[in-house]
Order: C-alpha cells, then sequence, then structure tokens
C-alpha cells in the first residue's frame, strides 16, 4: 500500500463526494421508506394523505397479518425460488458459453455470428408467434417456459463477451502451450477472472427472474398454483382497478386495503434486496493483476 | 504438439487471406472444431427461441385470427402500416419518442458512470458499499408507487412543484406544463435507474490493472488526472457497448410509465408511439397492428444500431462486432 | 317466425362455408355439430350428464373469497347440485392472458369473454370461428327465450343485426340498477353554510364559491376527467354530452355540436377561479381520495358505492359530521329537464357468456348457461341459497347476517361474492332487490332517485353494431380523434389553449373526420332500429 500525501484539492474532493453520495442515499432510500412506512400506517389515514412520508401514520400492523394469511403467498415464493435458483444458474452456464464462443479472435464465424445474434434483439414476431414456439416445445404451463425460452438474455450476453474479450491473450496462450482444451480454458481462466461481471450478471439474472411476471402471466395461465410471487402480486395490486372497470362497485367499504399493497411490497421485495450484499465481496480489485504475475 | 500445430496453421491462415471463402471456412473448422461444438447449442437456441418466432413479422401484412393461424389469415398489404403512418399524429409521436429516449440517453446515461466513478473514489469500505446498495433501492420498487410518488412531488403542494413555481411563479402542478415533461421524465429515471446501471461499470472498474494507478502515483499524477487517463480508458469498452444498445433501442420507450404520468393537457410533449398504439385499445384483439408498428420500431431501431455501431469502429476502433 | 329460421338458415350455411375455409385444421368441429343438434337432455334440472364443460371468466375477487377457483365457492357447488353439470373453471388474471387464450385457437367451452366489442362485432367472432351462433340451439334455452320474448327491448339488444344471438347476457334487471352516477356534494357543509343542493349551474358557482372562500377548500369541486366526461354532468346543462349520442333519430358527436363550447368555457371560468382541483389534469382515484377525506373537496362527481359509500365510511372516524348528498344533474335554467345523464344500457357487453367454437356438446353448455335465468337460476344468482344467505321475509329476500353484518368481518361485496354473484356481471338477470340492500344508506337511495330524473333514456345510444367494413373505415378517425378532442379539452380548461381557438378545432375535427365517423354510427343505428 501506497501513501501520498493527500493535496488539498483531493481532500476538497473528498468531502464533497462524501455529501453527494450523502444525498443520493437519502434520495435513493425514500422510496423503499415510504413504501415500509405506508405499510404500517392505518388505512384510512393512507388514504387520507398525500405527502412526503417521513413516519407512519397511525399505526396498524394489520396489513401484514391480511398479506400472511393468503396462500398464495407462500406458493409464490417456493415458485419464484426454483426459477431464480435454476434460471439463473442455467442463463449464467449459457452465457458464459456463447460469450466465450464470441470473444475468440481467431474464429471467423464469430462476427456473423455476432451479427444474427443482436439482430434478435430488435426483431420478433411479437406475442403470439412466441407463445406457439413455446407451446410447441411442449413447455405451456410449466416453470420451465420460465427458464428456458430465456436462457440466454442478448444484452447481458454482449457484457460478458466484453468482459472476456478484455482478459489479455497472453494467459489464454499460456494455457494453450500447455495443452488445455477450451472448456478447461473457459472453466480455469477465462471464468475466475471475470468473477466482477459473472457477479452482475447473477444478480441480473436473478432479479429479472424474481421480477418476472409476463411470461408466468402467458404460459401459465391455467395453473395458478405454479404463479410467481410478483403475479400474485400485480394480480392483487390491480384488483381494485379491474373490479372498477367492469362492475359497478357498490360496496361501501374499500375492496383491499392501501396498506395491504404496500405490505404486500415489502414482502416481496426485502429477500432479493438482500442478494446484492452477498454478490458485493465478488467485487474486489486486482484479480486480473494477480493473476498476470502468476 | 497440438497447441503448436493450431498456432502454425492459423499463421497460415493469416497469410492466404486471398483464399476462398468455403477452403478458409474449412480450416477453421479444422482448427475451430472444439469452438463450432460448444457454439451448437447456442446457436440452436437462438434458431428456435428467436428466429422461428421472428417469422410471425408477416403478421403485420395480415388481418390475423386466430382459427388461420399465421400464414393462413387473410392478407392485407400494408393496411396496417397505412393506418399507423396515416394518423395526424404519426410525426408528432415519433418526434416525441426521439425526444424523449434521447434526452433520457443524453443526460441518463452518463449518470450511472459518473455515480461509479464516485463511488470508486471513495476509501471507507463499509460507506461504499452502504452506497452501492441503498443507490440501487428505486430499481425495485414497482412502477405504479413510484410514478404515484412523482406525481405527489410535482404537484402544487408537492416539495418539487411549490420550489419550481416559486421561481418561475407557476400555481399548479408541474406536470400540467407541457416543458416540464420530459425533465421529470428523465430525471425520474435517473432516480430510478442510476444505481442500478451502476453496478455493471463498478464490476468494470475492478478489472482496471492497478499497477497502472501505482505507476500514476510515482509519476505523481493527481486523482483527476489517473481518473481521466486510466479509469475511463480502463472501463471504455463497456461503455461503448452499453451505449451503442441503448442507442438501438431508441424507439423501444415503453408505455407504462408514461401512462402513469402523463395526462392529455401535455399530449403534445409525452404522448409517444407506444401510449397511442396503447390507447388505440386495438391491442385488444389486433395483433396485426401491434406487429406492424413493432416492425416498424425495429427498423429505425436497427439503423440507430447499425450507424452508432459503424461510428463507433471508425472513431474508437472497437464496435459490438 | 320466417325471417327467423331463413336467418338460421343463413347462418348454418355461413358456418359450413367457414368450416370448410378452416377445414384444415386438425379436428372439424363444425360437421360435429350439426349432426348433435339432435335433442339429448330432458327439459328438467338436474341434468344427467357424463360431459364436464369447461368455462373461462374473470375471478376478480380471489383474495376475499379465500378460494382461487369457483368450483370451491359455496354459490357454484349449489349451482352445479342443482343443474347436475360439471364443470371446470379457469380464471384469466389480466386481459392479456384473454387475448392469449384467444390467438392460441383453443377455447374452452363456454367463454366469458366480451365480443360485442370484437372489431367487426359478434358476427366477425363468428366467421372468424372463435364462437358460435346460438340460434339453432336456442330450443335448449327455454328460460333466456322466454325472459327475452317478455322484454323485447332486451331482445333487441342481445342480438346482432341480422338477428343472431351470440352470447347469454348480462341483463340489469329494473332501471334503478341502470343509473349509478352523479354529482354529489357535502351536506354537512351546505347545512353549515345555509345552503340549499343546487340545480343550476349558477347554484353551483355560488356553492362551490362559497365552499371556496367559507370552508378553505382548496380544490372545492374534484373529479376525474372520464367521469366528468362519461355522466354528462354540467354538459347536460348546454344540451351536449361527450362523445356519441342520439337525438330525435339523429347520431351526434358532442365534441363537434355548439353546446360544447358553452361547456368548455364554463368548466374553464370555474378552473380560473380556484373552484375545480388545480391538479384536475393529473388527478386519479387515489388523490381524488386524499382530496375528498382531507376535507379540500366539497363537490365530485362519483358512483354510489364505489364512490358515496366508500367516502362515507372511511370518513366515519375522521369526521363524524361527514355525510354526501347526491345533486341532480344541474340545468341552465331552473327547473329545466335536463337530456343527459349517465345511463347504462340494459344489456351490458362484459359478463356475457358465449359458446365456442370447440364446444362438443353445445345442448349441455345452452342448458347449463340457461339455468341463470330460470327462476331458481334467478335467486341463486342474486341472492344466494334461502336459509344461508337469504330469507323470505313477507315475499322478500332479505340478505342475512351473513352477508350484511359478515361474523368473519368481510364486507358486504366480499360475503356476497362467496354465495352469488349479482355484484359481478354475469350470464344472468340482475335483481333490484339486491341494489336496495346493497345501497344501503338512505341518502344512497336518494341517489339513485336523483340521478335517474333526467331523459339520458332516450339519449343514449344502443348497443349498435359496426360491420367490419365500417370498423375498418373508422379505425384510423377514431384513435385520432379520441386524442384530439381530449387534448383539446383539457388545454382549453386549463387555458393553454384560447377560446378563440375554438373554430380552429372544429375545423380540425372536420379534417379528422368527424364527419365520416358520425355517419358510420348513424348507419348503425339505423340499421340497429329496424331490428
Amino acid at each position: 500500500m501506497m501513501h501520498i500525501k493527500r493535496s488539498r484539492g483531493e481532500i476538497l474532493f473528498n468531502i464533497i463526494n462524501y455529501i453527494v453520495l450523502t444525498i443520493v442515499m437519502v434520495v435513493c432510500l425514500y422510496p423503499i421508506w415510504h413504501v415500509l412506512m405506508a405499510s404500517i400506517s392505518d388505512n384510512v389515514e393512507i388514504m387520507r394523505y398525500q405527502g412526503i412520508l417521513v413516519w407512519p401514520k397511525g399505526f396498524d400492523l394489520g396489513a401484514y397479518g391480511v398479506v400472511m394469511q393468503n396462500p398464495a403467498i407462500v406458493s409464490g415464493y417456493i415458485n419464484t425460488l426454483f426459477v431464480v435458483i435454476v434460471g439463473s444458474a442455467l442463463n449464467i452456464i449459457m452465457t458464459s458459453l456463447a460469450a466465450y464462443v464470441l470473444s475468440r479472435k481467431n474464429f471467423i464465424m464469430g462476427k456473423p455470428l455476432m451479427v444474427m445474434i443482436v439482430i434478435t434483439m430488435y426483431f420478433g414476431g411479437g406475442l403470439i408467434p412466441f407463445y406457439f414456439t413455446v407451446r410447441d416445445a411442449g413447455l405451456d404451463g410449466s416453470l420451465w417456459a420460465l427458464i428456458v425460452p430465456r436462457v440466454i438474455n442478448t444484452f447481458y450476453l454482449i457484457i460478458l463477451r466484453t468482459a472476456f474479450m478484455s482478459i489479455p491473450d497472453s494467459l489464454e496462450e499460456a494455457a494453450r502451450v500447455d495443452g488445455a482444451s477450451h472448456i478447461r480454458i473457459l472453466f480455469n481462466v477465462v471464468l475466475p477472472l471475470s468473477m466482477p461481471t459473472i457477479a452482475v450478471l447473477i444478480l441480473y439474472y436473478g432479479v429479472g427472474h424474481w421480477n418476472e411476471w409476463f411470461d408466468a402471466m402467458i404460459f401459465l395461465r391455467t395453473d395458478r398454483d405454479k404463479y410467481p410471487l410478483q403475479l400474485i402480486l400485480r394480480e392483487i395490486l390491480l384488483q381494485n382497478t379491474m373490479a372498477d372497470s367492469t362492475v359497478i362497485n357498490t360496496d361501501n367499504r374499500p375492496d383491499i386495503g392501501e396498506t395491504v399493497k404496500y405490505a404486500l411490497i415489502i414482502v416481496s421485495t426485502i429477500p432479493i434486496l438482500c442478494v446484492y450484499p452477498f454478490l458485493q465481496k465478488y467485487f474486489v480489485k486486482g484479480v486480473m493483476v494477480g493473476s498476470v504475475k502468476e | 504438439m497440438k497447441a503448436k500445430r493450431m498456432r502454425a496453421s492459423a499463421a497460415t491462415a493469416g497469410a492466404l487471406t486471398k483464399n476462398t471463402l468455403r477452403s478458409r471456412l474449412r480450416k477453421d473448422i479444422t482448427r475451430n472444431y472444439e469452438l463450432y461444438i460448444l457454439a451448437i447449442p447456442v446457436v440452436l437456441y437462438y434458431l428456435y427461441f428467436c428466429y422461428k418466432p421472428m417469422l410471425g413479422i408477416y403478421m403485420a401484412f395480415t388481418d390475423y385470427t386466430a382459427k388461420g393461424g399465421i400464414f393462413g389469415s387473410p392478407f392485407v398489404g400494408l393496411k396496417h402500416f397505412k393506418d399507423f403512418f396515416g394518423s395526424m399524429y404519426f410525426g408528432r409521436l415519433l418526434k416525441n419518442t426521439l425526444i424523449i429516449s434521447g434526452s433520457s440517453i443524453l443526460f441518463g446515461f452518463p449518470m450511472p458512470i459518473i455515480l461509479a466513478l464516485l463511488i470508486n473514489e471513495v476509501r471507507n469500505k463499509y460507506f461504499r458499499k452502504t452506497v452501492q446498495t441503498i443507490s440501487y433501492l428505486p430499481h425495485f420498487i414497482s412502477m405504479v408507487v413510484i410514478c404515484s410518488m412523482i406525481k405527489t412531488f410535482v404537484s402544487d403542494t408537492g416539495v418539487v412543484g411549490m420550489l419550481v413555481n416559486s421561481i418561475t411563479g407557476g400555481d399548479s402542478s408541474l406536470l400540467n406544463n407541457p416543458s416540464y415533461f420530459v425533465p421529470i421524465y428523465v430525471i425520474s429515471e435517473i432516480w430510478q435507474e442510476a444505481g442500478w446501471g451502476s453496478i455493471i461499470y463498478l464490476s468494470a472498474l475492478m478489472g482496471v490493472d492497478q499497477q497502472l494507478y501505482e505507476a500514476a502515483e510515482i509519476d505523481g499524477a493527481g486523482r483527476w488526472k489517473q481518473t481521466l487517463h486510466i479509469t475511463i480508458p480502463g472501463i471504455a469498452p463497456t461503455i461503448v457497448v452499453m451505449l451503442i444498445i441503448k442507442m438501438g433501442s431508441i424507439l423501444g420507450l415503453g408505455y407504462e410509465k408514461i401512462i402513469l404520468l402523463y395526462n392529455e393537457a401535455i399530449y403534445n410533449t409525452s404522448d409517444v408511439i407506444s401510449t397511442f398504439v396503447y390507447r388505440k385499445g386495438l391491442l385488444e384483439f389486433d395483433y396485426s397492428y401491434s406487429t406492424a408498428v413493432g416492425l416498424f420500431n425495429s427498423v429505425v431501431n436497427m439503423i440507430f444500431l447499425f450507424g452508432s455501431n459503424w461510428l463507433s469502429k471508425r472513431f474508437q476502433g472497437s464496435g459490438l462486432w | 317466425m320466417k325471417r327467423k329460421s331463413l336467418i338460421a338458415a343463413l347462418t348454418a350455411l355461413s358456418l359450413i362455408g367457414t368450416g370448410i375455409l378452416t377445414g384444415c385444421g386438425e379436428k372439424d368441429t363444425d360437421t360435429n355439430r350439426t349432426a348433435s343438434t339432435e335433442q339429448k337432455y330432458g327439459d328438467t334440472y338436474p341434468i344427467e350428464a357424463s360431459t364436464t364443460l369447461t368455462y373461462w371468466v374473470d375471478f376478480p375477487n380471489q383474495s376475499t373469497t379465500g378460494v382461487t377457483n369457483f368450483a370451491d365457492l359455496p354459490f357454484y357447488k349449489a349451482v352445479k347440485e342443482n343443474t347436475g353439470i360439471d364443470v371446470k373453471f379457469t380464471h384469466p388474471s389480466s386481459a392479456e392472458q384473454n387475448n392469449m387464450m384467444l390467438a392460441s385457437g383453443e377455447y374452452p367451452d363456454i367463454m366469458e369473454v366480451d365480443f360485442y366489442n370484437h372489431p367487426g362485432g359478434p358476427n366477425k367472432a363468428i366467421s372468424d370461428g372463435y364462437i358460435i351462433a346460438l340460434n339453432d340451439y336456442m330450443q335448449y334455452a327455454p328460460n333466456l327465450r322466454k325472459y327475452l320474448e317478455e322484454h323485447p327491448e332486451a331482445d333487441k339488444m342481445c342480438k346482432t343485426d341480422d338477428g343472431t344471438y351470440y352470447a347469454f347476457p348480462f341483463i340489469r334487471g329494473d332501471k334503478s340498477l341502470i343509473v349509478f352516477c352523479g354529482p354529489m356534494l357535502r351536506q354537512d357543509w351546505l347545512d353549515e353554510l345555509n345552503l340549499e343542493v343546487p340545480t343550476t349551474l349558477d347554484e353551483w358557482h355560488t356553492v362551490l364559491t362559497a365552499f371556496k372562500n367559507e370552508k378553505g377548500a382548496d380544490a372545492p369541486l374534484s373529479f376525474l376527467v372520464d367521469t366528468l366526461k362519461s355522466s354528462t354532468t354540467f354538459a347536460g346543462a348546454f344540451g351536449v354530452r361527450s362523445g356519441l349520442y342520439v337525438e330525435d333519430g339523429v347520431v351526434k358527436y358532442g365534441e363537434a355540436e355548439p353546446g360544447y363550447k358553452d361547456f368548455i368555457a364554463t368548466m374553464r371560468q370555474w378552473y380560473s377561479e380556484g373552484l375545480i382541483d388545480k391538479n384536475v389534469a393529473t388527478l386519479d382515484s387515489k388523490i381524488l381520495d386524499s382530496n375528498v377525506l382531507d376535507g379540500k373537496t366539497g363537490a365530485m362527481i362519483g358512483n354510489v358505492g364505489g364512490s358515496m359509500g366508500k367516502w362515507t365510511e372511511a370518513m366515519k372516524s375522521i369526521d363524524p359530521e361527514f355525510k354526501l348528498v347526491a345533486a341532480p344533474y344541474p340545468s341552465l335554467n331552473k327547473g329545466e329537464r335536463v337530456k343527459f345523464g349517465q345511463y347504462d344500457n340494459m344489456v351490458q357487453s362484459y359478463g356475457s357468456a358465449s359458446i365456442s367454437s370447440d364446444c362438443q356438446d353445445v345442448e349441455l353448455a345452452m342448458r347449463y348457461l340457461d339455468y341463470g335465468y330460470s327462476e331458481e337460476g334467478h335467486m341463486l344468482f342474486n341472492f344466494g341459497e334461502e336459509g344461508v344467505s337469504y330469507n323470505m321475509v313477507d315475499g322478500y329476500p332479505q340478505y342475512t347476517d351473513l352477508i350484511m353484518n359478515n361474523p368473519e368481518g368481510k364486507s358486504f361485496t366480499e360475503a356476497l361474492g362467496i354465495y352469488c354473484r349479482p355484484n359481478g356481471a354475469g350470464p344472468f338477470v340482475q335483481d333490484p332487490r339486491y341494489m336496495e340492500q346493497s345501497a344501503s344508506l338512505p341518502e344512497q337511495q336518494d341517489a339513485l332517485q336523483v340521478w335517474s330524473d333526467n331523459d339520458a333514456e332516450q339519449t343514449q345510444l344502443p348497443r349498435i353494431i359496426l360491420t367490419e367494413e365500417e370498423s375498418d373505415r373508422i379505425a384510423r378517425i377514431k384513435s385520432d380523434l379520441d386524442t384530439y378532442t381530449s387534448e383539446a379539452f383539457m388545454s382549453f380548461i386549463l387555458g393553454t389553449m384560447s377560446l378563440d381557438d375554438y373554430d380552429a378545432y372544429l375545423n380540425q375535427l372536420k379534417t379528422i373526420g368527424v364527419d365520416e365517423y358520425v355517419q358510420v354510427y348513424q348507419d348503425a343505428y339505423e340499421r340497429y332500429q329496424e331490428r
């Protein structure tokens, strides 16, 4: 570690930087704070209030009771966990494979393949043909329909490919001289050196699966017991609007409390928020440097 | 042995660039057969799940009915395109889409990079991790809730609304004023996504060679110079890739957030292609119309994608492919 | 009679035609069906059938009933027992799922899907192969037929121009079920300020000004713009309403009519005086709720239950004095009778059940759906089981405490959703005695009376159906018109567009094609009249 005397400018910069980042934190913490405070407030008070919410309006934990009583929440959790864990694992394997192949410099099919893949980011036949394709693959009505058809996200593939390409050629050459196969180079050289990016992709894919509801809505139409958490959440959040538009609501009481909606958001969001801190340990500087030195 | 032979063949392949495509391909297959095998599952995936459904673009030229299917429904030529282009609002929709998307890129794109750089400068490990974790929280709050917060903030009694009104002398919600819509959209977009977007740059920063910094410090370069000459070039490949991809989705502006924020009084600046199609309500049954609009978007997006890729190659030496 | 059988023959022919055209599909259901028109089941319930029907229907209140499938509701268990027919329900949770099901080409036997709004109308839905015409099978629906024969005005609304029946309709069985929305004010404020319930625009102006000055209301009048337009409040005073309506046999588009300018000018005036919520453009139902509950607003437009009832209930704990009163649709001059008001058609497109082209046992499906229109079915759909959810008191079905004061704390709607279906639309006739007990506050009953006292029935456009060619023609015009008129409306009110530009606005409507638009509806209206 080197210690260099800090200039006055640097000290000033540090102070400003800390202030700026603290403001960023406050601003970014607010939405979830608002939801949390609203979820433990009194329902009528929340209906009545508009503005910034720093502390709860009244205090009532009843909303969490209502959420927990809903049996769909538990099955939703289980389905979501399956899709997040199995789905993300397959995502990472397939994406690494594709990124590795596409990042080889002396592979003449690399460029045509890349163009072919990038085109798919922009051209699609829309929902109906996609639905037929998935149905023809026999995935309709199964949780695999949420995993297999989206096993590679082209955007993430490109990110990973960029990371793979930034690994110095000398490392790969060295492994080649030792007679290593491509598979071995991928697993023993390329992947360990790309852990920060892999960690990001685990997060991106994992969060993507966690928040997914559209595919579930399309492919699990008749199988309510397979609904993931977010689809259940969405159903409840939109419940009032749906009922309002079709039927005269003659009830004298709000259908579902505002506070219940907020509690649901908390219950369905907190677990995934806890993933990132664990992945942060892969964000370590100097991995590359260490291995280059050998 | 094997590796030596391969390198030798790579050298000859380089020398014989005049060779025909076929013989080059044959050589490549013998040299890289392992890569070809590894590519098979990837290619199969893309062919089946991406290219097969792509045939459905044909729907844009038919009146799709379920019993007729994609290829058995009556052919109507350019009817849906005429409907879309024939609207008196087509020009405005295109303009608004480009303005909102363009400003999001112009102002929104640098923000995660700046945030990542600022976080990177923090020496205190715990503070750094806390900022990282907190700054990405807004990404997880559902759009409905975020938008209702935004509306409250910019209303005549909201924090932002009162602040702006006290300067401009206005007296109602900022969302009543057409000229405020784009700033509100872009700034809230930054609020929602900057922290989440910075994660990718933070990870790229980890890959920058630490020896370079040590060398620079010995040379007496200050932090600003280090950032300019080492850090930013170090993450430039990631930045370029992200930018090209963003450029290529310029018409892909979704309707969800805009529907929740806009109102009739400011259609002039806020009505975009996706909201217009959504409001048309034809999505209900008219799959062909939405396919036609989607096809138009794709074509424009592709132009932007290829354009920015070409520019990037020209001025920066590398692109997506 | 002759005409009817001719139509039946024609429909049958067209069905065979589509059968040939789409015959390349794997199963040719059409021939099966024509063969099975022979009666298989008896006319009395329960029916002994081995087939299980599949049924696609919305189930919006799953979380409050505690079950996820209709089959587990006490209500549908009773239906199954009484009809003897086993049904497997599937519940979509969104419009997208409906669309996917329709696009997939594989349909359940019965679908509660809105085919009235299918582009090209129900006939197109039939020729596209989604659903079947029911005319050939109407003998299996004796109860529905009986009702329609007794109510020719409902019959007219249930079929298409050529007389095709395409669905088992949701019918509002009484006028009191047709009107449920209108303007209302805070009775307690009026009393305090010694003001009468306003009936003219001038009186409204006085009351709102008093609310603003005396009660310190920031937003004396609050409403959702969509509700303002659909309810026709205030516009009616100038002899117009937003959107399409009919006057002396002529279809008109309010936004292009002379009175509309005065309506806009009035709203603009009120807005500039601070009588209408400053945030009216961005108002959503959540902000409206908080406006009312926080005492910022003293006058609003809303539904008898979803608004009036909800606010009254919520305010109990905040301000016990709070009381709402319905105001009649205001007129320009005192004592004038207005031509407009919120008015729903008796037959609704939502809640209608159609039989799909994939259905193998049409007779059974017909008989199952027809049950809802039988005497026994009517009581079950509206009140549930006697002795459980209602009791007959002097010939009047009174909901029991299970519904009115649910021991588990469920609200009226929640409890009702378990034992019957009157609060949701469905294939049956809604009973007014349900509303009498649902809108139980005296001011609610009052509101239903007050809001009905106008000529809305005469000006309401009936359930006309456009042909496919007509829908194609106006598709572009309609979306441009909708965007332009709603944008201009709001800009005029907020003052971003000057009223001097009103002629330019009218010219723009012409350029978009408002005349062609109205003409298309005029033609369709005339066809409707000839049914």
